[in-house]
């Protein structure tokens, strides 16, 4: 096992690495920068801006010169917050998006999975249906046409719900439902057909045959072969609620992330963009890392493939 | 299992390939068909629909601004901020959309398929090489890359068909990749190769054909995917440029408004949910008469 | 008082091409401590009638009729009662070990579980009574096996694993479906043993059921013949074997390959080296080695599929090549037909050596040398019409002749292997396994190549199937003077074709000889242990033989036992075994690779 996670991790290192020099290659290339969209600035000024900033150097020192930086955790200051580096400003929106993500992973996982097996165990019967109507319905409305609806009827109409900002609970509960539902939507598709194919499984027949009670079935013979798919799909299903996040955050006006990335994208704020893509891409290899050794756990026969 | 075994005919006449044994389990399954027909009308809604208006879809009118659906002021889905007939912006930004979902699609069906075929057919080391990329791939936040690219490079229309198209191959590789290496191993492909059919033939005659069905399952499921990612894009700010819109731009629109003018949202949205549904719908449905275990 | 009593069962399922009957109207009784074996071709209705009984039919089944059991009707028996009777009361296991024990969780766990769900006992008792059962099913080491997952164990001892499992509760009766069709036939042998003393010590009533007359012969007391869901015929088994009444019965009897019946193969006029004919494919000191992942993540190992073989075919003879799994048979099929890379060794196919050539060059080479696989299905495009699949090798060999001959050609040759000829524009799906198969023959022999490699040709057929073809086979070769590679683990099957025979083991030959000398005077251990093995479909018979039971289990290919391959199997193994690979010599018209050939014969007598 401890050779697994340490191939894994190894693996990991280029992914990063490659995530980096694409990123920091791309933005650099594209035309304009972090000083010609304001007012138009006097060419030694411009100078000056971009000689302070090191945007004058060679582009292979500049990115060297950034991943020493990402070495010491520093991300660079922002262009567009002159006063705050992107470490700061990430640590200030970080939890925040933590917080939001975190809750929509958990839910979508465990109302999804849930959802999932009461469908594949009442197949064909009203149950079923019901649950495979709401998860189509979750995969083919995407989540800013759903924010809005949300809003409109819990928030407007009902009342019951505040529409966002930053708060208790309450007001974590409609861009968490927004930002779960498509999740909780595929992953119920996918349990669903998972759990269906593995009760098929001649394994299970023999648990049957051997009289084991229904609920010991499922929980401990067909759960973990079920899940495995279910876990494969979680690097992924990060991946989706990160990007996700950008669109929520901004419609309940959670001072996340995401609002930083389309900010800074629109303001060519190369660092935080840097730094917003780095830094999830960097969270998202963890979680996969994570992930590879849970499924690893699950399977016994992995380590011998 | 005699269950439904084959029958011992020896008569001549048309087989029954396996494509009409599809065709006839699909046309069975109700979701499926009218989800199709739907999607049918809807291509033909948008595409002969604002010929029969007699609003542009960009013709502003500023004596109109946000009027509530009508049919006898003659707008239908009301209209917008600007005063455009929200009918006719609908249904060209079905156009748009529709257009990004099936080219969109068709990108990331060529670089998808023939990245997952070589990587499936040739096998050892360029199938290691190539796989290890797309894992890598997978683990990054796509969407990123694709707003980063909008943003930079301007929202030209062509450029987020390639965008798109790039962030969409990954799931049609890995499948096509997973199918080819198990087409090889089938012992027909073997019976072609100890009869010394040459390997270009075996692709064409064995490979391919096999492959059709799973591909065309995923293409199916392709299309909602790539309009949703689009409509992303296009609710972010980052899709189509003015005066062109989409649903997705609509909805962007729509959502600003959602208190005081709710229905600006409300058409686009339905008319995009009900595409994606029934392009859902259909996609189940074939991969469930193409291959019946995946119920 | 019999222990179960049926009456007139009938099992229905609910289809979208309507409704299927499997069983229809099943009466049949069990006596306590008896063997009632069940034997049917596949679709015979057997199985769904044992399942029904224990209400595990899948969701579209109906059932209808009784079965009494222990004062009471199986039928009528709501989930929870029969949950108390299935494990408990009566047990089943079923065919594939491979996947009827749950890869995630280890031996222990889900024997553990079966125990506790039945009665109550500490995790402690429990999980002794286990190891004490599978100590009983002689498993070796059981501890340590206990703490072990399933894919770690070898096929048979999953078997005896699942053995095991069914007795833990002292159930009155044991259903074994098909319980070793997937094992080898020497595995077989030992898990028959095994069945024979559970039936001794515990006095469990079995019901067996089985394709495998052989099997039923050793093992049952009563027999019932089944066919398209019904009775055809019950009675003791020398009864059904020896009077047998039913017309079915005795086709099935007739239609059985026996491994003491005549063989419809003529001997040999001589071997190939006395008339000096050149052989059309021979293989010397050939291996095949994969690499596969090592256990530990890192790096490779090398499995050995075939290390060192060779073999010669002569013109119009037919070479039977036999072995269980993992024995390199099909490996070196394989690789006689170039579909695998040769890792050593040379192969020449009509006297040029095509080891190292190119796939270009090798082309027209390949027109003389076709092949045959085992599943017949499997073996077709599903996507190309009949006529398209045996029309590939006359395009790929003469794209000269016009469509309309090269349809006439095939037409003929669909006539010639017993189908209409009028099948051209239908799939592959729309035909029967023995259809299928006719369709792969016509497929190898259009082109009119002078040698067939058969991989397993019939293995996956039913019974009276698997007759029709091999006697396809047999005309065939005549009229178009074939010579056969033919390669299966049935010795009763080879021995009607073959005028050779090659005995493999674990990528190495163990023994060549003429047809009537390796069946009637086989001399390496492995050979006579693997001719032992076999049951033969004759009750007395099977009763009365003196059986050589191999024991433990088929080593790994990737770590092969040194020196003599076998010997960690065999009873005569010395200490020159281990140090010394017996390399193949011969001893009277026989080549033996064992040091102790001699002996051992002398032994004999």
């Amino acid at each position: 096992m401890l050779r697994y996670s340490l191939r894994r991790l190894l693996g990991a290192i280029p992914t990063l690495f490659l995530l980096t020099a694409f990123t920091f290659f791309m933005i650099r290339a594209a035309p304009g920068g972090p000083f010609s969209r304001e007012r138009q600035l006097l060419p030694e000024i411009e100078a000056n801006l971009n000689a302070a900033y090191h945007l004058d150097e060679p582009l292979y020192m500049q990115f060297g010169r950034y991943l020493g930086g990402l070495l010491r955790f520093d991300f660079g200051p922002s262009f567009q917050y002159r006063d705050y580096t992107v470490t700061e400003l990430i640590k200030t929106g970080f939890p925040v998006s933590l917080k939001l993500g975190g809750a929509a992973m958990l839910v979508a996982l465990v109302i999804g999975v849930a959802a999932g097996c009461i469908a594949a165990l009442r197949q064909n019967r009203a149950a079923d249906h019901g649950v495979m109507a709401v998860a189509m319905t979750g995969i083919s409305i995407p989540n800013f046409v759903m924010a809005p609806l949300l809003i409109l009827v819990f928030a407007v109409y009902l009342r019951w719900l505040p529409a966002g900002g930053l708060g208790g609970l309450r007001t974590m509960v409609l861009p968490v439902t927004a930002l779960a539902l498509p999740q909780i939507a595929y992953l119920a598709r996918l349990t669903r057909g998972s759990m269906i194919e593995v009760l098929r499984s001649n394994f299970i027949r023999t648990a049957k045959a051997q009289g084991l009670p229904t609920w010991q079935i499922v929980v401990r013979h067909a759960l973990r072969p079920v899940l495995l798919p279910v876990v494969s799909y979680l690097g992924p299903a990060a991946a989706a609620v990160i990007t996700g996040s950008v669109v929520i955050e901004q419609i309940f006006s959670v001072p996340g992330i995401g609002r930083f990335f389309v900010t800074g994208a629109l303001n060519r704020d190369y660092t935080l963009v840097m730094g917003v893509v780095v830094f999830y891409g960097a969270l998202i290899i963890a979680f996969n890392f994570v992930v590879d050794l849970a499924y690893a756990w699950l399977d016994p026969r992995v380590k011998y493939k | 299992m005699s269950a439904g075994a084959a029958s011992v005919l020896a008569d001549e006449g048309g087989g029954r390939g396996l494509w009409a044994d599809a065709w006839r389990k699909l046309k069975r399954n109700r979701a499926a068909v009218v989800g199709a027909w739907i999607i049918g009308l809807m291509a033909v809604l948008v595409i002969v629909g604002p010929w029969f208006s007699s609003h542009a879809f960009d013709f502003t009118d500023f004596g109109s601004i946000s009027l509530p659906p009508s049919f006898e002021a003659g707008h239908p889905f009301g209209t917008d901020t600007l005063g455009r007939d929200l009918f006719v912006r609908t249904l060209y930004g079905g156009r748009i959309s529709l257009l990004v979902g099936i080219v969109g699609t068709a990108v990331s069906l060529v670089i998808g398929v023939a990245y997952g075929a070589i990587a499936g057919y040739f096998g050892g080391r360029l199938d290691a090489l190539l796989m290890r990329i797309v894992d890598i791939l997978y683990a990054l936040p796509f969407m990123f890359f694709v707003i980063l690219l909008m943003v930079f490079f301007g929202r030209n229309i062509l450029l987020i068909f390639v965008a798109i198209g790039a962030v969409n191959w990954l799931d049609m590789a890995r499948i096509v990749r997973g199918q080819t290496l198990s087409l090889k191993c089938r012992e027909f492909v073997e019976a072609a190769e100890a009869q010394g059919v040459g390997a270009f033939a075996i692709i064409r005659r064995h490979v391919v054909p096999n492959l059709l069905g799973v591909v065309a399952v995923y293409v199916t499921l392709m299309i909602p995917q790539v309009i949703l990612i689009e409509s992303f894009l296009s609710f972010l700010g980052l899709g189509v440029q003015e005066p062109m819109t989409s649903w997705g731009a609509l909805v962007h629109d729509g959502a600003a408004e959602l208190e005081s003018a709710p229905w600006i949202l409300i058409f686009p949205a339905a008319f995009l949910a009900i595409t994606l549904f029934c392009f859902n719908f259909v996609g189940d449905g074939m991969r469930d008469a193409l291959d019946p275990k995946d119920r | 008082m019999p222990v179960l009593a049926v009456e007139s069962l009938n099992v229905r399922f609910a289809t979208q091409d309507g409704e299927v009957h499997a069983v229809r109207d099943l009466t049949f009784a069990l006596h306590a401590g008896e063997t009632l074996g069940i034997v049917g071709e596949s679709g015979s209705g057997k199985t769904q009638s044992l399942l029904a009984l224990l209400g595990l039919l899948a969701a579209n089944g109906r059932v209808s009729g009784t079965a009494l059991f222990d004062g009471r009707d199986l039928l009528k028996l709501r989930e929870r009662e029969l949950r108390g009777v299935r494990g408990r009361k009566i047990s089943m296991i079923f065919q594939d070990p491979m996947t009827s024990l749950n890869p995630y969780l280890t031996i222990e766990s889900q024997l553990v579980q079966v125990v506790r769900a039945h009665e109550r006992v500490s995790r402690k008792a429990a999980r002794a009574r286990c190891i004490e059962m599978l100590e009983a099913v002689a498993i070796p080491e059981a501890a340590a096996r206990f703490k072990r997952y399933p894919h770690e164990l070898s096929g048979g001892m999953r078997q005896r694993v699942m053995i095991a499992a069914s007795l833990l509760l002292g159930p009155q009766i044991l259903i074994a479906d098909e319980p070793t069709t997937a094992l080898d036939v020497t595995v077989q042998a030992q898990i028959l043993e095994l069945m024979k003393e559970v039936k001794r010590r515990f006095g469990t009533a079995i019901i067996l059921i089985t394709h495998d007359l052989g099997v039923i012969a050793g093992l049952a007391d009563r027999v019932l013949v089944m066919h398209g869901g019904e009775l055809k015929e019950q009675g003791t088994v020398e009864d059904i074997f020896y009077r047998p009444r039913h017309e079915y019965t005795r086709a099935l009897l007739a239609a059985v390959p026996r491994l003491d019946a005549a063989p419809r193969t003529p001997r040999a006029a001589a071997s190939s080296g006395a008339t000096g004919a050149a052989p059309l494919v021979e293989v010397r000191d050939l291996a095949v080695h994969f690499a596969v992942p090592a256990a530990n993540g890192w790096g490779t190992r090398t499995l050995k599929a075939v290390d060192g073989v060779g073999l010669t075919l002569a013109p119009g003879e037919t070479l039977g090549v036999v072995g269980e799994s993992g024995s390199g048979k099909s490996t070196l099929a394989r690789a006689v037909l170039k579909l695998v890379p040769v890792t050593a060794g040379r192969v020449s196919v009509l006297g040029t050596d095509v080891t190292e050539l190119r796939a270009a060059r090798v082309r027209p080479l390949k027109r003389n040398i076709q092949v045959i696989f085992q599943d017949p299905l499997a073996s077709l495009n599903p996507r190309m019409n009949v006529g398209d699949i045996v029309s590939e090798p006359l395009w790929t060999h003469q794209p000269e002749l016009s469509p309309g001959a090269t349809r006439a050609k095939v037409v003929e040759m669909l006539r010639r292997v017993g189908l209409t000829g009028r099948e051209l524009n239908r799939y592959p799906h729309e035909f029967s396994g023995g259809q299928c198969q006719r369709i792969g023959i016509a497929r190898a022999l259009v082109l009119e190549p002078k040698v067939v490699v058969c991989d397993e040709p019939v293995s996956a057929l039913d019974v009276s199937i698997q007759a029709q073809i091999v006697k396809l086979l047999i005309e065939l070769r005549a009229e178009f003077g074939l010579a056969l590679i033919f390669i299966a683990h049935d010795l009763a099957v080879v021995r009607q074709i073959s005028h050779r025979v090659l005995v493999m083991y674990l990528g190495r030959v163990m023994e060549v000889a003429s047809r009537d000398a390796l069946y009637e005077q086989p001399l390496h251990p492995y050979t006579r242990a693997l001719l032992s093995a076999v049951p033969l479909p004759d009750p007395r018979a099977e009763r009365a033989r003196a059986r050589e039971i191999l024991s433990g289990d088929l080593p790994s290919p990737i770590t092969p036992p040194s020196g003599c391959r076998f010997r960690t199997r065999c009873r005569y193994a010395v200490e020159r075994c281990a140090s010394e690979t017996p390399a193949l010599r011969r001893f009277g018209e026989t080549l033996v690779a064992c040091h102790r050939v001699e002996e051992l014969a002398n032994i004999r007598g």
